[in-house]
C-alpha cells in the first residue's frame, strides 16, 4: 500500500515519551498530578510546616476517606455512570456501625462487616435499576440519595451515636511500619483497584462497557452485570470509608453532610477520567483526591479564610474540565 | 505468514479449527427465508448460497433486505420461516454468540470498536487471553502486533488508541478482529462506505489478502465497480428477495444495475 | 492510561515528600511557642452561621488585645464533622499551646485532638458539651468547658414569659432537633421555672427551623384557643411562631419568647413581633477561650467549667443590645479576669 495519507503513524516507532509530552491531551490527563506538584511546591515555599513528615502524614490520613470514595466513584465513572448516592451511603454505613455496635452491643467486627454489606446492597440496588430498567443514573442515584438518607436518620432515630472503640481510635491514630493505618488502607484499595481495572478481564469489560455499551454487548460482554458490579463496588468502598469516618469522628451521625460526594467526582475528573466512560486512572484519581486535600491543608496552614477555599477548589476543577476539552473526542 | 492447509493464517489464537471441506463447496446457505418486523415484510423468501473460499457480494437498493438477511445469518434476528444451513447441516441461531461459535463473524457498519481502548484490547474484547484472574497483556499485545503486521501494510500499533486511528485503520482493525478468531465466514456490512479513495483501496487490499488466504467473505456493498473488482459471485436483492446470482467474470456493471433497479429480473426457484 | 509516565511522576513526588519529611519535626510558620504566651487554635462547625462567626470574631479580637497568636478554623456546615476534624488535625500539627473546639456532635473532636492531648497540650471544650465518658475512655484530657448554661437560659425565658403574661396561663413549647442536649436543657430550665404557674398544653418538635416552627405553632394555636404564650427553644423557631401568631390575628394576645439572640430576633423584639429572646454571647465564648488559654500559659489553674453570660433581651433593652451586638450589654462575673490581671 503506497498510502501516506492522513493516517496516524505507528507510535511505537517514535519515542513515545517525547511524543506524549508534546500533546495537550497528555497534560489534561495528568492535570491532577501536575496540579498536585504545583500545590506542593507553592505550599512548601509559603509554609515551612507543609513538607514536614507530620503534615504529609496528616494530609494523607485526611485524604484517605476521600480516596476510598473517589476510587468507588471511579469504577462507576468507568462504566459511564455517576453515583450521587455516595453522599448518603457514607453516613448510612456509619449509622449501621452505630446501630449494631453502640445500640445493639454487637462486637466491632460484625458491625463493620454489616456496614460494608448494607452499603454494597445500596450499590447493587442502584446498579440493578440503572442497568436493567435503563433509567438515568443521575436520577436513580439522586433518588437513592434521598431514600438512603432517610434510612440513616430512621436507623439511629435522627441523633448521633457515640461509638467508643479503642480499636477504631488506634486505627485512626496509629501507624504500622511508620505509615498510618488509614494510609495503608487507602494504598491497598488503590493497588487492588488498579489491578482490577487494568489487569483483569473484569476491568477490561468495565472499560468497554463504559466506552461503548453497544460495541461491548455485541462483543459478548455482559454489560448489565458490569454496570451493577461497578455500583456495588462503589457502595462497598463507601462502607469501608464509613468505618474510617467512624474511627475519625468517634460517632455515627446520620445528618453528616459533607463535601465528600462532590469532591469524589472532582477527584475523578481531575484524574483525567472521562465522565463519558471508558477511560480510567486510579493514579490520577488518587492524585486528584490528594490535590483537593492538599489545597485545604495548605490553606489551613496559611490561615487563608475558609471562604476562599471552595473558590480555589472550584477553579482547580474547572481548569481540569477546560483542559479535558482538548482530549479531542473525535467520532 | 505460515500457510496451513487452506485455513487462514491470520489468527489471534494458535489452536485454530481446521476446515473440513474443500473450496467451492457451499458453506452457508439460506433457503426461502421470511422475516417480518410487525406489518413490514423485510424478507419474502430470500435464498443465498455462500461458497467456501469465495468473496460473495450482496447488493441491492436501500430497503431491499440486505441488512435483514445478514442479521438472520449473524444470529441477531431469527427468521420467521425458511432454513439456514452451515456446512450442509441445518443451523439454528438464537443469539449472535451461536453464530460466532460456528465461526460466523460480522463486521457491522458501526464497527463495534471502543474508541477509548487500545487496539489490542478491542481485538481481544470478550475473548481475552488470561491466566487466573489476570490478563496476559504481553501475549495479547504481541499477538495483536503480529496479526496486524501480517495483515496490513500500514498497521496501527497494538497499543494505539482506536480514537487516534484513521477510518481505514479502524475498518481494518474491525476486520482483523473478525478474522482473528479462526472464522469460517466474515460478513462485512459496507466496509468502505465511509472511506476516502485511498483508504478504500487499503481495505480492499486487506480483503484481497484474506481471500487469497482462503477466507470466505460475504460483502455488502453499493459500489458495483468495487464488487466486480473484488467478488467472485454477486447476489442482488430487491424487495425482500434475491433476484439474481451472477459469477463476477460472467456479468457486467450494466447487468447488475439492471437487476438492482428491477429493469431485468431473473427469478430463482 | 499513560501509566509509565504517571508512575514516574508519582515516584518523583513521593521521593520529594519522603526526603523533606525526613528533615524532621514541624515548626509553625508564625513562630514557636513562647513561654508565658499562649498560642491558640480554635475550631468550630462553620462560619456561615452568624453565631459561630461571632465566636470567631471574639477570639480574634481577644487575641489582638492580648497580643497572642490565634488561629480559628471551621468545617463547611453544622454537620461537617469530617471537615472540622481535618482542620483540627492540621492545627495539631502546627503545635499550638492550647486547643479550643466546638464539637459537631458529642464525640467528633476527640480523635483528632488526642495527639495534642497526649503531648500535654490544653484542650478546651467550647459551647456544646462533649461526651466526657468517651473522652475519658480514649484518654483525652479536657481542661475546661466554656459555654452558656442552657438550663439557666430556659429559666430566664420562663420567668420572662411568666412576667409578660402577667399571671398563670396556658403555653406552648417548640422543641429543637430530638436528642440535641442544648435544646433539652433549655426546655428543662423553662419547665422548672414555670412549674405550677404556666400550664404547658402543647409541645412539638420543629427542628430549629423557621418554617417548621410556623407550621407547628399554627396547628397548636388552632387546637388550643386559650394559649397566652409560646416558648421556642431557639430564635428561628420563635420567629416562625411569631408569624403564626400574626397569621391567627392574635398579636399582643400571645407572647413569643426564644433563645439565642440572633440579629433577626433582636429586630423582631424591637418591632414587637417577639416578646423577647434570651441571648447568648458566642463572642464572649471566643474571648473566654483565648483568655483561658493565656491563663494556662501563665501557669494558672482555671475552673473546670466557665459559664458565659446569658441575658433576657426585651423591649426595654433591645436598642442597647442591637447597638452593642455581638458584645454583651450586661456585666458578668469573669473568673479569668483575676487570673490575667497585671500579666498582659
Amino acid at each position: 500500500m503506497s498510502s501516506t495519507a492522513a493516517t496516524t503513524d505507528r507510535p511505537r516507532r517514535d519515542n513515545p515519551t517525547i511524543e506524549r509530552l508534546k500533546s495537550l491531551e497528555f497534560w489534561s490527563e495528568q492535570a491532577a498530578i501536575i496540579g498536585l506538584l504545583i500545590a506542593v511546591v507553592v505550599f512548601s515555599i509559603l509554609s515551612s510546616t507543609f513538607l514536614t513528615g507530620a503534615n504529609i502524614s496528616d494530609l494523607l490520613v485526611s485524604a484517605a476517606i476521600l480516596v476510598l470514595l473517589a476510587i468507588g466513584q471511579q469504577f462507576v465513572v468507568a462504566v459511564a455512570g455517576i453515583d450521587l448516592s455516595l453522599g448518603a451511603t457514607l453516613p448510612l454505613g456509619a449509622c449501621v456501625i452505630g446501630l449494631t455496635v453502640a445500640t445493639h452491643g454487637w462486637s466491632l467486627g460484625p458491625g463493620m462487616a454489616a456496614a460494608v454489606v448494607v452499603c454494597t446492597a445500596v450499590g447493587i440496588v442502584n446498579g440493578t435499576i440503572i442497568a436493567k430498567v435503563d433509567v438515568s443514573d443521575f436520577i436513580v442515584t439522586l433518588g437513592t440519595f434521598g431514600v438512603v438518607n432517610g434510612l440513616a436518620l430512621i436507623s439511629v432515630d435522627g441523633t448521633s451515636v457515640a461509638v467508643n472503640s479503642t480499636f477504631l481510635q488506634d486505627l485512626a491514630l496509629n501507624s504500622f511500619l511508620g505509615i498510618r493505618w488509614f494510609v495503608w488502607i487507602g494504598l491497598v484499595v488503590a493497588v487492588v483497584a488498579h489491578l482490577a481495572i487494568f489487569r483483569t478481564r473484569f476491568g477490561l469489560g468495565l472499560l468497554a462497557t463504559g466506552g461503548d455499551r453497544a460495541a461491548a454487548r455485541s462483543m459478548g460482554i455482559r454489560v448489565d452485570r458490569r454496570r451493577i458490579a461497578a455500583y456495588a463496588i462503589s457502595g462497598a468502598l463507601a462502607g469501608l470509608a464509613a468505618i474510617l469516618l467512624v474511627a475519625r469522628t468517634g460517632s455515627a451521625d446520620p445528618a453528616l453532610q459533607t463535601n465528600l460526594l462532590l469532591s469524589s467526582i472532582a477527584a475523578v475528573v481531575l484524574g483525567g477520567s472521562s465522565l463519558f466512560g471508558g477511560k480510567a486512572s486510579i493514579v490520577g484519581t488518587i492524585a486528584g483526591a490528594l490535590l483537593l486535600t492538599a489545597l485545604i491543608n495548605g490553606f489551613t496552614l496559611l490561615e487563608i479564610s475558609e471562604y476562599y477555599q471552595p473558590i480555589a477548589v472550584g477553579l482547580v476543577v474547572i481548569s481540569a474540565a477546560v483542559l479535558s476539552r482538548f482530549q479531542g473526542r473525535t467520532g | 505468514m505460515a500457510e496451513t492447509n487452506g485455513s487462514t493464517a491470520f489468527s489471534l489464537v494458535t489452536d485454530q479449527a481446521e476446515p473440513n471441506a474443500a473450496p467451492g463447496e457451499p458453506l452457508v446457505e439460506a433457503v426461502d427465508v421470511v422475516k417480518s418486523y410487525g406489518a413490514v415484510k423485510a424478507l419474502r423468501g430470500a435464498s443465498i448460497t455462500v461458497r467456501r473460499g469465495e468473496v460473495h457480494a450482496l447488493m441491492g437498493d436501500n430497503g431491499a433486505g440486505k441488512s435483514t438477511l445478514i442479521r438472520c445469518l449473524a444470529g441477531v434476528h431469527p427468521p420467521d420461516s425458511g432454513e439456514l444451513h452451515f456446512d450442509g447441516q441445518p443451523m439454528r441461531l438464537t443469539a449472535p454468540s451461536d453464530a460466532r461459535d460456528l465461526g460466523i463473524e460480522t463486521v457491522y457498519q458501526d464497527l463495534a470498536l471502543v474508541q477509548e481502548l487500545q487496539v489490542w484490547q478491542n481485538l481481544f474484547m470478550g475473548r481475552e487471553l488470561h491466566s487466573g484472574p489476570f490478563l496476559r497483556r504481553v501475549a495479547m499485545r504481541d499477538r495483536a502486533d503480529e496479526l496486524l503486521g501480517d495483515l496490513l501494510v500500514n498497521a496501527p500499533a497494538a497499543r494505539a488508541r482506536v480514537r487516534g486511528l484513521s477510518g481505514g485503520q479502524r475498518q481494518s482493525v474491525a476486520i482483523a478482529r473478525a478474522v482473528g478468531w479462526s472464522s469460517a465466514l466474515v460478513i462485512m456490512d459496507e466496509p468502505t462506505a465511509a472511506l476516502g479513495v485511498q483508504e478504500t483501496a487499503a481495505v480492499e487490499e486487506v480483503v484481497e489478502r484474506l481471500h487469497k488466504d482462503g477466507l470466505t467473505v460475504l460483502l455488502i456493498s453499493h459500489d458495483v465497480e468495487q464488487v466486480l473488482r473484488m467478488a467472485q459471485r454477486v447476489s442482488v436483492m430487491r424487495q425482500g428477495e434475491v433476484v439474481g446470482d451472477r459469477e463476477a467474470d460472467d456479468t457486467s456493471a450494466d447487468d447488475i444495475v439492471a437487476l438492482i433497479t428491477g429493469a431485468s429480473r431473473e427469478d430463482k426457484a | 492510561m499513560n501509566a509509565h509516565l504517571s508512575r514516574m511522576v508519582a515516584a518523583a513526588l513521593l521521593l520529594l515528600a519522603a526526603s523533606t519529611a525526613a528533615l524532621g519535626c514541624a515548626d509553625r510558620d508564625a513562630g514557636g511557642t513562647e513561654p508565658g504566651k499562649a498560642s491558640v487554635a480554635v475550631a468550630t462547625r462553620n462560619f456561615n452561621n452568624p453565631y459561630w462567626a461571632a465566636l470567631r470574631d471574639g477570639a480574634v479580637a481577644e487575641g489582638e488585645r492580648l497580643g497572642l497568636e490565634v488561629n480559628v478554623q471551621a468545617g463547611a456546615s453544622e454537620t461537617d464533622a469530617a471537615g472540622e476534624n481535618q482542620k483540627i488535625s492540621t492545627q495539631v500539627i502546627q503545635d499550638y499551646s492550647c486547643y479550643a473546639a466546638v464539637p459537631v456532635n458529642a464525640t467528633n473532636i476527640i480523635t483528632p485532638l488526642l495527639p495534642a492531648s497526649r503531648d500535654g497540650k490544653a484542650i478546651i471544650n467550647l459551647d456544646t458539651q462533649i461526651d466526657l465518658a468517651a473522652a475519658d475512655e480514649s484518654g483525652l484530657g479536657v481542661t475546661s468547658f466554656i459555654g452558656s448554661d442552657n438550663v439557666q437560659a430556659g429559666e430566664i425565658a420562663g420567668k420572662g414569659l411568666l412576667e409578660a403574661i402577667g399571671g398563670p396561663g396556658e403555653v406552648l413549647i417548640l422543641k429543637g432537633i430530638p436528642g440535641e442536649q442544648n435544646g433539652i436543657n433549655r426546655i428543662k430550665g423553662f419547665t422548672e421555672a414555670t412549674r405550677g404557674k404556666l400550664e404547658i398544653v402543647g409541645s412539638q418538635v420543629a427542628n430549629y427551623e423557621q418554617s417548621e416552627g410556623l407550621n407547628a405553632a399554627e396547628a397548636l394555636l388552632k387546637a388550643n384557643p386559650n394559649v397566652k404564650g409560646v416558648f421556642a427553644a431557639n430564635d428561628t423557631m420563635a420567629l416562625g411562631a411569631a408569624q403564626a401568631v400574626r397569621n391567627a390575628d392574635l398579636s399582643g394576645e400571645v407572647k413569643v419568647i426564644g433563645v439565642d439572640g440572633i440579629e433577626q430576633a433582636l429586630e423582631a423584639v424591637k418591632s414587637g413581633k417577639l416578646e423577647g429572646t434570651v441571648t447568648q454571647y458566642p463572642y464572649v465564648e471566643g474571648q473566654l477561650a483565648v483568655q483561658a488559654c493565656q491563663a494556662l500559659a501563665l501557669g494558672k489553674k482555671i475552673p473546670r467549667r466557665i459559664v458565659s453570660p446569658v441575658a433576657l433581651i426585651d423591649k426595654s433593652n433591645v436598642d442597647r443590645q442591637i447597638k452593642a451586638f455581638p458584645k454583651p450589654i450586661i456585666d458578668y462575673k469573669n473568673p479569668l479576669t483575676r487570673l490575667l490581671k497585671g500579666e498582659s
